[in-house]
């Protein structure tokens, strides 16, 4: 009686195992995924670490809701195996989190996408736009005032005018230069360092220097997500951690999610690697890693408390915990009968085309479009096979990714700890084809 | 009939009121204020000023900051009325003067050229007054300093990017530049930089918001460093230059005469008669050089 209860038991639970950190995984011909074709992504993450390429990496695949595939790879730091729930600098992974943020707002009617900046930022009137003035002239730029203000959409959509430091050190654009020149000697940063100064001290100075473009009139990857976190300290009166955490960490159940981690769980954060692709891969040291305008401060996360709050950059979480987030999203708003978005809302978001005839050209090449934190696939004519139409994406500097596809019903996760930033293309690009390629459904 | 003929009046009449009612435009009722060009439209007065807190400041400071209050008062007793704007940073505050004819610059100018101060009219407002820091701790030795910029020799200088550091080179000083004062005492903090030079009063400010813990240890040296006049610039090619500089000298000469400019001080720099004096008589004395020379 006892050994056929065993096999009851045994026969109900064959799909389902668990993942290390809780998570529940099944096995992926349930839902539609192959065992076989999936353990491709072994093949490939174990040789890129054994080649040195990348110390280690947690690689996630969902489908239909369900997790198929969840493996971890590597190291984590020195001696120390990398885990299922080791946890992760996210930096620009933090983006979506502060669009979502922002539109929870939107949906209790405390703001609308078209509300100038300076009704909740005053310091957002009156803007001016850099404008290079012919060779030869007396002086090499003027101030033009803004022919409109910058709205909330447009941090949303990155059509702000507002820049990132760092991608002046691929450009030869004298404009760009100028701005992050006035960025520069007004101390505002990338925010991938914490500086010693609350959110809103960044925005109120960075709202008072240049435009790069007039509003709506450019697509360009910056600051705008870490203006929206402290709109979000503006608007609801909360700092924007405890909003964060109240709001979206603690009913999504994202249990390792935070701007300071606690001091319990500094153990499992990952080391940064620098890496130079070619076998030469080393643990960063505490001194921060810098190339040119780009500052990356990898042990700033180690820090239990600090002041600086960037929603473009500042948040530390999991594979599974970000796989929850984006479960919410891939669900249209809701997640285990928690509705944190409406689909209408989700719909907005990550299926609509807020830039227009521009490109979202910063993770990839043209096709793709942005919607509201989201880079979203709008034809597949170009080179990188990113799956379907309608797939929505986004990235962190430190080698951190993840692709929604709403067509297949599919998520996938990689997060690795690994400077620079450049080399991870190749890699997450063949991951996206694995992924892709395991549906047999 | 008269009655069916009321009916007809009055129904056309709530017709037509329920159609106008209907085209209305309903935006204005909207969260957010809609965009109009009366939003980003600078103000006809504007001066610009380059943040410093406490005296100058866009928030977080009383009335805008010492020089804000002096400068406000001084244009209201002269009958007239202007807005201070404080930018990030200087070369903006250069740009809108030179560049963009703006009526007046608030500030510690010192490098224009001989050219550009033809075009200008200086007014002396405040004086401001620097000294030298050093961190204290059990570790380190205090760094002495008589008046004699031979003390510091074999020590790192904190200065701003931009400064005249040539004196203190010529006295064996090493030079870290940085950016903002902000930026100064966080390498004194940091042990980067042995001295920096700061208005006492911005230290204050600064160590309260950003280091109140390590405040105890940030040491002012006696004497003070120097000081330096704060001027409203006034701009001779913007059309109301002229005038409005003379009747901002008008009121500034009354409210120093009347006690308002030592009140607004005092509300500022404390109730210590001596120091008040000592600002008011400096004052007076950049004042009459400038009507001296011009300049």
């Amino acid at each position: 009686m006892a050994s056929v209860a065993l096999i009851f038991l045994a026969l109900f639970t064959a799909p389902l195992a668990f993942g290390g950190d809780g998570a529940q995984t099944v096995k992926p011909e349930t839902v539609g995924l192959s065992s076989v074709r999936l353990a491709h992504i072994d093949r490939l993450l174990n040789s890129h670490v054994d080649e040195k390429k990348i110390a280690g990496a947690v690689v996630l695949v969902a489908r239909k809701g369900k997790i198929a595939y969840f493996q971890e790879f590597g190291l984590a730091d020195r001696g120390k195996p990398m885990q299922k729930d080791t946890i992760f600098r996210i930096v620009s992974m933090t983006k979506p989190l502060t669009s979502t943020a922002i539109m929870l707002l939107y949906e209790e009617g405390k703001l609308l996408l078209s509300d100038p900046v300076s009704k909740y930022i005053p310091e957002f009137a009156n803007q001016k736009v850099l404008e290079l003035q012919p060779e030869g002239a007396e002086f090499e730029y003027k101030l033009v005032p803004v022919k409109r203000q910058v709205t909330i959409r447009d941090l949303l959509a990155h059509t702000s005018g507002l820049l990132y430091l760092f991608p002046s050190n691929w450009s030869a654009d004298r404009k760009r230069i100028l701005i992050t020149d006035f960025y520069k000697e007004a101390g505002v940063t990338d925010g991938f360092c914490r500086p010693d100064e609350e959110i809103g001290d960044m925005v109120t100075r960075i709202a008072r220097l240049p435009l790069y473009a007039h509003p709506g009139e450019v697509w360009e990857y910056g600051l705008s997500s870490d203006v929206l976190g402290y709109l979000v300290e503006v608007v609801s009166g909360m700092k924007f951690d405890a909003f964060m955490q109240q709001r979206i960490f603690t009913p999504l159940k994202m249990r390792d999610s935070h701007f300071f981690l606690p001091a319990e769980k500094l153990e499992r954060l990952s080391a940064v690697w620098q890496s130079d692709w070619q076998g030469s891969l080393t643990r960063a040291t505490d001194q921060p890693i810098t190339s040119g305008d780009l500052a990356l401060c990898p042990s700033d996360a180690y820090a239990t408390d600090g002041k600086y709050l960037a929603g473009g950059a500042s948040v530390l979480s999991t594979v599974s915990d970000y796989f929850r987030f984006s479960q919410m999203l891939l669900n249209k708003g809701e997640l285990d009968g928690v509705r944190l978005l409406s689909r209408k809302t989700i719909e907005l978001m990550t299926e609509t085309n807020h830039i227009g005839d521009f490109d979202a050209t910063f993770l990839h090449s043209h096709g793709w479009k942005f919607g509201l934190g989201f880079a979203i696939q709008q034809d597949r004519s170009h080179d990188v096979d990113s799956g379907d139409i309608g797939v929505f994406e986004w990235a962190g500097i430190y080698s951190t990714r993840f692709s929604i596809d709403p067509q297949e019903d599919k998520i996938t996760i990689f997060m690795s700890q690994t400077s620079p930033f450049g080399h991870h293309f190749e890699l997450w690009d063949k991951l996206l084809v694995l992924s892709g390629s395991a549906i047999v459904d | 009939m008269k009655k069916s003929n009321f009916s007809i009046v009055l129904h056309t009449v709530l017709a037509a009121m329920l159609v106008i009612v209907l085209l209305l435009p309903t935006s204005g009722m909207a969260t957010g204020p809609r965009v109009t060009p009366s939003l980003f439209s600078p103000a006809a007065d504007e001066i610009f000023a380059v943040d410093f807190p406490p005296f100058v400041s866009t928030g977080g400071v009383a009335g805008g900051g010492l020089h804000t209050e002096l400068v406000e008062a001084a244009f209201h007793a002269g009958g007239t009325d202007a807005i201070v704007t404080p930018l990030p940073l200087a070369k903006m505050v250069k740009y809108y003067l030179l560049q963009e004819g703006a009526l007046a610059a608030l500030g510690r100018f010192v490098n224009f050229s001989e050219v550009e101060k033809k075009e200008l009219i200086f007014i002396p407002i405040s004086i401001v007054q620097e000294r030298y820091f050093y961190y204290h701790s059990a570790r380190q030795p205090a760094v002495s300093w008589k008046g004699n910029l031979q003390n510091f020799q074999g020590n790192t200088y904190g200065a701003l990017r931009g400064d005249d550091v040539s004196h203190y080179k010529a006295a064996g000083i090493h030079i870290a530049y940085s950016a903002s004062y902000r930026a100064l005492l966080k390498k004194l903090l940091s042990k980067k930089v042995d001295f920096v030079r700061i208005p006492p009063l911005a230290a204050d400010w600064l160590l309260n918001k950003y280091f109140p813990d390590e405040k105890r240890n940030v040491i002012a040296m006696d004497p003070p460093a120097l000081e330096l006049p704060v001027f409203l610039v006034f701009n001779k090619k913007h059309p109301k230059g002229e005038d409005i500089a003379g009747k901002f000298n008008q009121g500034l000469t009354q409210i120093i005469a009347d006690g308002r400019y030592k009140k607004i001080l005092a509300r500022h720099l404390g109730n210590e008669e001596e120091r008040l004096a000592q600002h008011m008589r400096r004052l007076q004395s950049v004042r009459d050089q400038v009507n001296e020379t011009g300049q």
